[in-house]
C-alpha cells in the first residue's frame, strides 16, 4: 500500500472511526462519502465498540509476500457489539482455538512491513479474550 | 459447512468432476483427470481450500460473433440466440453482507435472466457457472435455483451434476480445468455453450442440449451476470 493512502486510512486503522449517516443512522466501516441504504452524504464520526465475536474464519497458509512471515494465521469476519462487521486477522491465538462465535477484542498492532515501499503498516486485529 | 453440513469431500468431488469434464476437452489447461486424494493431499492455501480447490491463472482468449438473425441465417452456421440475460451487483467487502454462505447477486442476475427468457430453472439441460473455487460451484448451483440452500454438495456426490447426471454442470472442465482467464472466462464459458447447443464438443456432449445457461462473476461476487442460451 503506497504512503498517502496509508496516512489518509490513519483514523479507520488505529482508533476504529466509522461513520454514521444523519439520515438513517446506518454506521459505514470504513467511512464512505454516501450512505449505501439512503444515499445521505453527511456523516457523524463515531468509534466503533471493541468486543466482538467471529462470524467466519480460515487458516491462510499462502498469504501475500508481506504477511509471509506471520502464516500461518486466521483472517476473520468479527461482529462487533453494535452490529458492524469488519475483517481482519486474529493474533495470539493458535488457529484451532478460533471458532464460529469466539469471542474477540479488537486490538492495535502491527500489521506488516511492506517490503517495496518500507512502509511499517500498523491497524487493528482480533484479540481471542480467554 | 459449518451452516449446511457440507462435507470437504463434496468440495473435492467438484474438482474431480471439472477435471473429467476438461479431460474430453482439448482446449483445457489442465486437461488431467485427478483423484479425490490429488485434492485432499494438496497443500492447503486458506481452509479448507487446497491448491486443488483454486482454479489457476491462465492466459487465454475467447470471441463470440454476435449478428442480426438473418444476417447469421444467411451464414449457414449453427444458430443460437441469446434468450435472456440479467445483471446484479452487491457490495464487495464479504463483511457488508448478511450471509457469508451466500452470493446474493448471483441469484439476482439469474431470476432476471429467467424472467427474461421466459424460462424456469427445470427448463434449464446444462450450465457452465464460476467455479473459481469448488466452494463457489456449489454456492452458484443454490443461488441460481437448481438446488436449496446447502443442498449442492449432495447432488455433486450423487454425479446430478456430472456429465450424463440431472444438470451436468462446467462440462467445458470449468474454471478449475479449462482454465480461468480472468477476463476471458464470460465468453470463453459462452463459447461453450454455444457449442453443446451446436452439437460440436464431441466426447463431452450433452445428448438434445437445446437451452443452456453462463454465469459470471467478479469481485468475490460483488457483480455477477447470466445468459440463457437457445438453439434454433
Amino acid at each position: 500500500m503506497i504512503s498517502p493512502r496509508y496516512h489518509r486510512e490513519i483514523p479507520q486503522r488505529y482508533r476504529l472511526e466509522a461513520g454514521q449517516c444523519d439520515g438513517c443512522q446506518e454506521i459505514h466501516f470504513p467511512p464512505r462519502v454516501v450512505c449505501r441504504k439512503c444515499g445521505g452524504e453527511e456523516f457523524t464520526t463515531i468509534n466503533l465498540p471493541s468486543h466482538g465475536k467471529v462470524v467466519t474464519h480460515t487458516t491462510c497458509w499462502i498469504p501475500p509476500a508481506e504477511f509471509d512471515n506471520q502464516k500461518p494465521y486466521v483472517n476473520a469476519i468479527v461482529e462487533l457489539d453494535n452490529g458492524t462487521r469488519l475483517t481482519c486477522m486474529v493474533c495470539e491465538a493458535p488457529p484451532d482455538e478460533v471458532e464460529v462465535g469466539t469471542k474477540v477484542e479488537i486490538v492495535f498492532r502491527k500489521l506488516a512491513e511492506d517490503p517495496k515501499w518500507e512502509v511499517i503498516k500498523y491497524g487493528y486485529k482480533a484479540r481471542v479474550i480467554p | 459447512m459449518h451452516k449446511h453440513g457440507t462435507t470437504y469431500d463434496m468440495l473435492c468431488q467438484v474438482a474431480v468432476k471439472n477435471h473429467q469434464h476438461g479431460a474430453k476437452n482439448p482446449k483445457a489447461q489442465f486437461p488431467m483427470e485427478i483423484t479425490m486424494d490429488t485434492v485432499r493431499n494438496a497443500v492447503r492455501v486458506a481452509e479448507p481450500l487446497g491448491l486443488f480447490d483454486c482454479s489457476p491463472v491462465t492466459d487465454g482468449a475467447a470471441a463470440i460473433l454476435l449478428a442480426p438473425v438473418e444476417v447469421a441465417k444467411a451464414l449457414g452456421k449453427p444458430m443460437v440466440t441469446i434468450k435472456g440475460s440479467g445483471h446484479a451487483v452487491d457490495s464487495i467487502a464479504l463483511h457488508d453482507r448478511p450471509d457469508p454462505s451466500r452470493i446474493p447477486a448471483v441469484g439476482m442476475a439469474a431470476r432476471k435472466a429467467f424472467e427474461d427468457a421466459g424460462v424456469t430453472v427445470r427448463d434449464i439441460d446444462f450450465c457452465e457457472v464460476h467455479d473459481c473455487f469448488t466452494i463457489a460451484e456449489l454456492c452458484c448451483l443454490e443461488e441460481i435455483g437448481f438446488y436449496e440452500a446447502g443442498q449442492a454438495g449432495a447432488a455433486t456426490m450423487a454425479g446430478e451434476t456430472a456429465l450424463g447426471g440431472k444438470i451436468p454442470v462446467n462440462t467445458s472442465g470449468g474454471l478449475k480445468s479449462k482454465g480461468h482467464p480472468v477476463g476471458a472466462t464470460g465468453i470463453g464459458q459462452l463459447v461453450e455453450v454455444y457449442e453443446q447447443l451446436a452439437g460440436r464438443s464431441g466426447d463431452r456432449q450433452v445428448a438434445g442440449a437445446r437451452l443452456g445457461l453462463a454465469q459470471n462473476m467478479g469481485g468475490s461476487g460483488g457483480s455477477s451476470v447470466v445468459h440463457i442460451l437457445e438453439v434454433k
